[in-house]
């Protein structure tokens, strides 16, 4: 082990191929002396190649399927050295440079990758320990996938398929002995949630609840009339039913 | 809504005044002949108290309610004004007759002719007056109420076409969506290294999807085998980024090519499936579009994918909502868009458009 050239091992992840190639060739041809071990094209065979090859460095595309790789490295996290692969723009380059990640840009141009290569030579030859990186992932993760907190789509039981229903498009759902009605504009629906399960997912900027039993789309709100006793009745749009405002639920409308 | 309401009764006030004052000059006119008469002072004065105590209970009558209901509909409030102009009229008969008659006919019992026809005098004007001063009034309102209504229209209207122009705005951006354009160049340029025949047939795909993505939609009418072009040029694409994982097939039915179909309504729902179901599956899948004229002159798309699926929390993406708008403004309503889950996985989109 005391020859100086010490091939160093390393492993690509890549989900496409003419970009696998790509950054193969390219890092190849700044430097010769790596050994690129293994080639996985999605998340879950990265990891598994990470465990059991342990190369020096991970060359880690941002974008797979099956685990990110974000994802990967910090699975990994401390059983190699983490180079993401991120195309132009696709996960902000500048986040990246914050935090001191070491990346390659896909295309590279050769100064670039030359300057990223040697920085990382200066990390073998260092000898320093593989740090600590997870707490500066889980960082990036969070500021570059906001998490989807509010129902997007109803999923409905229609004949013997799955209607997939997108929320903006509904009007009001009503609740219906053990079920609840979806209305869309010309379309009903029957779904199992309830509505106080619905009530706590739905977006409430975009879905007001009026009543034990209602919730309605605030987008197509149309008329609303006040009645004695801090009661009301509510009109949407395209349709001719008419909703109770309940006492209970009548707090927000009084700011309008 | 506060501020509504305001304008709301100063409209009301301002109205009222407007067809009032009129009314009072030529109802003035005609009371002011039966001063010369001996009751005329009498008959005069109960009318100009009439007169004061009308226009005032009309007022009250459209404007209190609205204190307690902030919106109520005008039918309701038309039916207060009635009332309340009924119930003043009736008590001023009343009185003006009691008066008339205790004033008039005290000495000798029966009525007089004249007393009798005073309180007749009486009787008929104010009820003449309930009708006139009704009448014009609702003229008044219908023709506010058409006023307003076609505001409304016209607001309606230019929504409208703001709306129209937003998602024409939108089409345009999602043509030349910067990550699509940008990961195609990448992949033409590794190509170029590794497998020059590929890169060609990508930037040959490449060139044909820009043709159709950006120099037809700016013509409003294309055609649905345009539309395949493009879907098959951005699928071709695909196919090389993606390798094996990515399978397609498009079957269209004889004579469908050549009806009219607007661009790059289906293209979204094809990038759709491929960012959300295909991509970011391990072992990728299919897509296959299926385009048939049913009949009734009902156009007919089918788009299903083996991907991932919709979760109930997963993005719509802004192309979906983007189609359905479009669809609901070219259509007029009459386009269908419906999702559904497909067997085993994926998603099953399908359209239904009237051919124009």
């Amino acid at each position: 082990m005391s020859d100086t050239q010490v091939k160093i091992r390393a492993i690509i992840a890549e989900d496409e191929i003419p970009s696998l190639t790509l950054v193969k060739k390219q890092l190849l041809s700044v430097w010769p002396e790596l050994d690129i071990v293994g080639e996985a094209e999605n998340g879950i065979a990265a990891k598994e190649m990470i465990e059991e090859l342990r190369p020096d460095f991970a060359f880690l595309d941002i974008k797979m399927p099956g685990l990110s790789g974000m994802e990967v490295a910090r699975q990994t996290a401390g059983m190699c050295r983490v180079v993401f692969i991120t195309a132009y723009e696709q996960y902000a380059v500048d986040a990246f440079d914050n935090e001191a990640m070491d990346y390659i840009l896909k295309p590279a141009t050769e100064e670039r990758l030359i300057k990223t290569v040697n920085r990382l030579k200066a990390q073998i030859e260092s000898k320093l320990p593989i740090g600590d990186i997870s707490g500066i992932l889980e960082r990036l993760m969070k500021t570059q996938k906001p998490v989807q907190q509010y129902l997007q789509w109803v999923r409905a039981q229609a004949g013997d398929s799955i209607s997939l229903v997108p929320v903006e498009k509904v009007y009001f759902f009503q609740a219906k002995d053990k079920y609840t009605t979806v209305m869309t504009k010309n379309e009903e629906y029957l779904i199992r949630k309830t509505i106080q399960e619905l009530d706590d997912e739905l977006n409430p900027d975009l879905f007001f609840r009026i009543h034990r039993g209602t919730i309605v789309n605030a987008g197509f709100i149309d008329k609303i009339y006040t009645l004695p006793g801090s009661r009301g009745q509510l009109c949407l749009k395209d349709r001719p039913e008419i909703h109770c405002i309940s006492r209970s639920y009548s707090n927000r409308f009084k700011q309008m | 809504m506060k501020n509504t309401k305001q304008i709301n009764v100063i409209q009301i006030s301002k109205r009222i005044l407007y067809y009032y004052l009129p009314v009072w000059i030529i109802y003035a006119v005609i009371t002011s002949f039966l001063v010369g008469k001996e009751w005329g002072i009498i008959a005069f004065m109960s009318n100009f108290r009439f007169m004061l105590v009308m226009p005032l209970t009309m007022y009250l009558a459209s404007v209190l309610p609205l204190l307690f209901f902030k919106s109520m509909p005008p039918v309701l409030r038309r039916s207060c004004v009635i009332f309340a102009c009924l119930v003043i009229a009736i008590i001023n008969i009343n009185l003006s007759a009691d008066f008339s008659s205790i004033n008039l006919s005290f000495d000798h019992l029966p009525l007089s002719t004249e007393a009798e026809s005073a309180v007749l005098t009486v009787i008929l004007t104010s009820l003449s007056y309930v009708v006139i001063v009704s009448w014009i009034y609702f003229m008044e309102e219908k023709q506010f109420i058409t006023e307003t209504e076609i505001i409304a229209e016209q607001n309606r209207k230019t929504q409208t076409e703001k709306r129209t122009t937003e998602t024409y705005l939108k089409l345009l951006q999602a043509q030349i969506e910067p990550h699509f354009l940008f990961n195609t160049l990448t992949s033409i340029l590794s190509l170029s290294d590794t497998d020059l025949n590929k890169a060609k047939i990508m930037h040959k795909n490449f060139m044909q999807y820009l043709n159709t993505a950006l120099g037809k939609t700016r013509q409003c009418v294309t055609t649905v085998g345009q539309e395949i072009e493009l879907i098959k040029s951005y699928l071709d694409i695909f196919k090389v980024r993606m390798g094996d994982r990515l399978h397609y097939s498009i079957e269209a039915e004889d004579g469908v090519k050549n009806l009219p179909f607007p661009s790059m309504l289906i293209q979204p729902i094809v990038e759709n499936a491929i960012k959300h179901g295909l991509e970011p599956k391990i072992e990728g899948g299919e897509i296959k579009i299926k385009v048939t004229a049913h009949k009734e002159n009902i156009l007919c798309w089918q788009i299903e994918d083996t991907g991932l699926g919709m979760y109930e929390k997963s993005n719509p993406g802004t192309g979906l909502s983007n189609i359905i708008e479009r669809i609901e403004m070219l259509y007029d309503g009459k386009g269908v868009l419906k999702l559904t889950e497909n067997k085993p996985s994926g998603v099953k989109v399908i359209m239904e458009v009237p051919c124009v």
